[in-house]
């Protein structure tokens, strides 16, 4: 340290007070030393506290404008929030000032909205659960519907075959045609709630589409005629016959939209035209159904598909029909692949056309078809008593190369069955010394014979059905028949007559179910009629599966089949069940093919039993 | 109690002709960290107090009576009268926990009559807070526990701290002190003045830190230090930073040194996040003026002078004071009316409670230790 370096204060000091001016003497250096240190750090640390000042107040002057910035957005913020509560709630009073009021008020609106949300999910559940109840509701009350309407139109059939006068007859006619009607309706509800719920399923089963398309003629002719128009069919030569799809639903749309046409044409004509394109194995077809009526307005053919929807409320008066039949069968056409098209002019005319792919059914099953078109070798037996009958049977039978036999009352049938060897017998039912149930049940109870037997009888009364069935008769065919339909049976029996049981006396007993359910009626009605449908779904699950050879479906089908029928006294088909399901879990696909024919063969037989025991529980219990 | 003192420097031996504490239980050696070395002091020393423990300690700068040395060696030697001690090593090796280190010292000075704890820790690894907090752990509130970091003059490198003839870079010595014959009082005070905003620290490992306020704290000492930054990091001793915790205790903060690579500021202390942080900076009549408020605290009583007076000061003051250092020694002095045996040294850190009774790591303070026997 000189004297020059020391702080200019300090510097200036030294020299007025002590006199000095190059020179610190020895005696003073520490002291000025320590002086100058303490002036020193005082000039550093004002610069310091002189720098963090001004760094502070920039920072502060940042952080103030930050803040400003801030207390602004919020001012708008808090202004927005109160302009949007007095939208929301015009008579909430706001102070400018009070945010925590604001607060406040959001708070409730927001619960509010809150409890508004919860009501409406609230709403929306019930609505959902009182959809689903509807549903379940008219699934219901089709089945409950549809026992007493065919205890209605059974009952009317029994007492038609009753003594009555010629005006009770007609009475009876009404009732049974009415009862009709009130079948299709309720059936097409139970269509529709079945395809609303998604239980509305599809076959896919080799088939012959001529034998779908050929019968219309026969039950739409006398409808068209009566009202004066004409009525046609109209497909090419070439069209392939045998085509896999689902035949009971073909019918069904059809079935709806040609008596759809006849309904609202009053003159010109009505016609099914079908054309197809072959494409490979693939054919497509397209149906159209055209006619001459009323036709449809514009604006409502949108419409026309969905359910409950006529063109207006007077097409429902002046033309009955429950609105369903379209969109059921557009819905059907939809499930098969297909859609339904229409066009329509007022006054002119309709023309609904649908297409569906249907893969040509393959050569083996066409052969399968073919292989029996013959009777050659066949041994006949004909029971017919009116002699043009029998020469009308001859004639067809001969064609077929069967050997023929005949016999004119039931005693000489029963003559017959006793000395011949013979494949199958056709049976008249009026005949005089012995009628055809007589000998039937002479055939099977005294010669123990299990030989088929097929009723021919003119009588399509249900009361004769069922004493054929209880006569043990394989199969009934009403006069006058088709003789392709006659041949199929014929050939059917004889292939499966060797293997089949003598299913054809079995009886249904109600006794188990009457144990089971401590002898409630309801409950055995209810039972029955789940056993009916059961019936129908599962024999139609079962075909699906023999069409699809899919083992395992029908190893589960046959296996959920046979323990109901065992609780109808059905033993005889539970074992034959038993024995499929036996089968197809072993994969004895010889033995399971015939075998599965004639339990598939015996619906029609199962379903008649059981629905007459539904008939007779139905009524004593609306008796008691 | 008795003590008596020796001075060793480069040129003149201890001067042993007048000792007369041959039966001194213990003497404390502060010496320069080129001194500490040397074992020729040691060995003469050993041969006058034979039955002695003899702690040495190395320093940034030893107070010997009312004086301060550089590069010498200071040796109290005392004689209890009725106090036990007992001395517990610890060596502070890699991987070894600090406060693990303070439980074992714990666990061995810990009996019903103990009074006092007095330490000396290595001061250049050594994480003080975590010492401090395991010596605590285990010992009853009204147990202090005083004393200092080795240092070694201002250079940050290594330290020594021995018993006897084992010396080491990594050695803990702690002094326990039993009875009631003996009174202890403690003091400590820094003096600094504070400038500049308080500020949160966001972001600190242990004793890095990185952020304050969000922003880059490196940054923003710089800034506040203007020119005085160029002088980094020397420059960082002489503006130490103020923490107050959470609990609300204020401590001192060395900054000893600084890392541009991660731009984090490292210190001589633990620096929790959540505390608040204050810069500060030196004026020397308010640093003295903190020694004798430190002493006045230390006192035995307004007409009683202590036996012994160990004063433990930071670095940082003396690089602030530079030539004036002598004048807080002095301070301390007066204030006891020189009537006292004067001993200690310039440290890393000083141990002592804060006033609310925690036992504490401190900066920049003058830390005070008063011993009185009553016979």
């Amino acid at each position: 340290m000189t004297f020059d370096s020391l702080h200019p204060l300090l510097k200036r000091q030294v020299k007025k007070y002590l006199g000095l001016q190059e020179e610190i003497p020895e005696h003073l250096f520490n002291f000025l030393k320590s002086i100058n240190q303490s002036y020193s750090l005082y000039d550093s640390n004002r610069e310091l506290v002189d720098r963090a000042m001004k760094l502070s107040g920039e920072e502060l002057f940042e952080k103030n404008a930050l803040l400003f910035e801030e207390a602004a957005r919020q001012r708008a913020l808090i202004n927005n929030i109160k302009e949007a509560i007095r939208t929301i709630s015009p008579e909430q009073e706001i102070n400018d000032s009070d945010i925590l009021r604001i607060g406040e008020i959001l708070t409730n609106t927001v619960n509010e909205r809150k409890e508004f949300e919860k009501q409406l999910q609230e709403a929306r559940e019930n609505a959902e659960q009182s959809l689903e109840t509807r549903k379940l509701f008219l699934a219901n009350i089709s089945h409950e519907i549809r026992t007493p309407i065919n205890a209605i139109s059974g009952m009317s059939g029994i007492l038609a075959d009753t003594e009555i006068s010629e005006t009770q007859k007609q009475y009876i006619n009404a009732i049974q045609s009415s009862s009709k009607s009130l079948m299709v309706i309720v059936n097409d509800i139970l269509d529709m709630s079945k395809l609303e719920s998604g239980k509305f399923s599809a076959e896919f089963i080799p088939f012959d589409i001529r034998s779908i398309v050929d019968p219309l003629h026969t039950s739409y002719h006398l409808r068209t005629d009566e009202k004066g128009i004409a009525f046609s069919i109209e497909y090419p030569e070439d069209m392939p016959r045998w085509v896999f799809g689902d035949p009971t639903r073909l019918g069904q749309i059809l079935n709806n939209l040609i008596s759809n046409a006849i309904k609202f044409t009053d003159q010109g004509h009505v016609s099914l035209k079908i054309t197809f394109e072959k494409n490979g194995k693939q054919n497509n077809f397209c149906f159209n159904v055209t006619d001459t009526g009323i036709g449809i307005d514009r604006e409502k053919l949108k419409t026309i598909f969905e359910f409950f929807s006529q063109e207006d409320n007077t097409i429902t008066r002046r033309f009955g029909g429950t609105g369903l039949g379209l969109a059921i069968s557009k819905s059907i056409a939809e499930l098969l692949g297909g859609e339904i098209t229409v066009q329509s002019e007022k006054n002119v005319g309709s023309t609904f056309k649908f297409c569906l792919t249907m893969p040509e059914a393959s050569e083996q099953i066409q052969k399968d078809k073919i292989v029996y078109s013959d009777l050659t070798g066949k041994n006949v037996l004909i029971v017919e008593d009116n002699e043009l009958n029998r020469f009308l049977a001859v004639t067809i039978l001969k064609k077929w190369n069967a050997n023929l036999h005949i016999a004119e009352n039931g005693v000489e049938a029963v003559e017959a069955v006793k000395n011949k060897d013979l494949d199958v017998v056709l049976m008249d039912i009026q005949m005089p010394v012995m009628d055809g149930v007589a000998a039937s049940i002479a055939i099977r109870r005294e010669l123990n014979s299990n030989v088929p037997i097929i009723a021919l009888t003119a009588n399509a009364l249900e009361s004769e059905k069922e004493k054929c069935w209880q006569a043990g008769m394989n199969e009934y065919i009403t006069k006058p028949y088709n003789p392709e339909y006659l041949k199929e049976k014929i050939i059917f029996l004889i292939e499966n007559s060797t293997k089949a049981e003598d299913h054809s006396t079995e009886h249904v007993s109600m006794q188990s179910l009457s144990e089971l359910m401590n002898g409630s009626k309801e409950q055995m009605i209810r039972m029955t009629t789940v056993f009916l449908d059961q019936i129908e779904t599962h024999f139609n699950e079962l075909k699906l599966a023999f069409s699809e050879n899919d083992l395992e479906q029908i190893s589960k089908i046959t296996h959920k089949l046979k323990s109901s029928f065992k609780l109808f006294g059905l033993d005889k088909t539970g074992v034959l069940l038993e024995r499929i399901e036996q089968r197809a879990k072993t994969l004895d696909r010889h033995e399971l093919n015939s075998e599965l024919q004639i339990i598939l063969s015996m619906q029609p037989r199962l379903t008649y039993l059981v629905q007459k025991e539904l008939n007779q529980l139905i009524l004593s219990n609306s008796n008691s | 109690m008795k003590t008596e003192q020796l001075q060793w420097t480069v040129t003149k031996d201890w001067d042993i002709s007048n000792v007369q504490l041959t039966n001194a239980q213990l003497v404390l050696v502060f010496a320069g960290i080129d001194i500490i070395e040397n074992c020729k002091y040691y060995e003469q020393l050993h041969k006058v107090y034979s039955q002695a423990n003899i702690v040495l300690v190395s320093t940034s700068g030893e107070i010997h009576g009312n004086e301060m040395f550089d590069n010498s060696a200071s040796a109290t030697a005392i004689y209890f009268e009725n106090t036990p001690i007992r001395i517990s090593t610890k060596e502070n090796t890699a991987g070894k926990d600090a406060e693990q280190i303070g439980m074992e010292i714990t666990r061995e000075l810990l009996q019903d009559d103990l009074k006092h704890v007095l330490i000396f820790s290595e001061g250049g690894h050594m994480n003080g807070d975590h010492l401090i907090a395991g010596i605590s752990k285990h010992l009853p509130k009204h147990i202090a526990v005083t004393g200092g970091l080795a240092g070694d003059s201002a250079r940050f490198a290594k330290t020594q701290v021995g018993l006897n003839n084992s010396l080491s870079e990594s050695m803990v010595v702690a002094i326990g002190i039993y009875g009631d014959a003996i009174e202890v009082r403690y003091g400590s005070n820094d003096g600094w003045d504070l400038f500049g905003p308080l500020r949160l620290v966001t972001k600190a490992e242990e004793n890095v830190l990185f952020d304050l306020d969000d922003t880059n704290a490196l940054e923003l000492y710089k800034k506040y230090l203007g020119e005085r930054a160029n002088e980094l990091p020397g420059a960082a001793l002489l503006f130490p930073i103020c923490i107050l915790k959470p609990d609300g205790t204020k401590l001192v903060r060395t900054i000893l040194s600084i890392n541009e690579e991660n731009q984090s500021m490292v210190f001589a202390g633990n620096v929790p996040v959540g505390s608040k942080v204050q810069f500060m900076m030196a004026n020397f009549d308010r640093v003295i003026e903190s020694a004798s408020n430190a002493a006045t605290k230390s006192q035995i009583s307004e007409t009683e002078y202590p036996d012994l007076t160990l004063m433990v000061s930071c670095v940082g003051r003396k690089l602030v004071m530079q030539n004036r250092t002598e004048e807080e020694i002095e301070a301390v002095a007066e204030t006891y009316n020189e009537e006292s045996t004067f001993c200690g040294f310039y440290s890393n850190g000083e141990i002592c409670p804060t006033t609310d009774g925690v036992n504490s790591l401190h900066n920049q303070t003058m830390t005070i230790t008063t011993f009185k026997e009553r016979v």
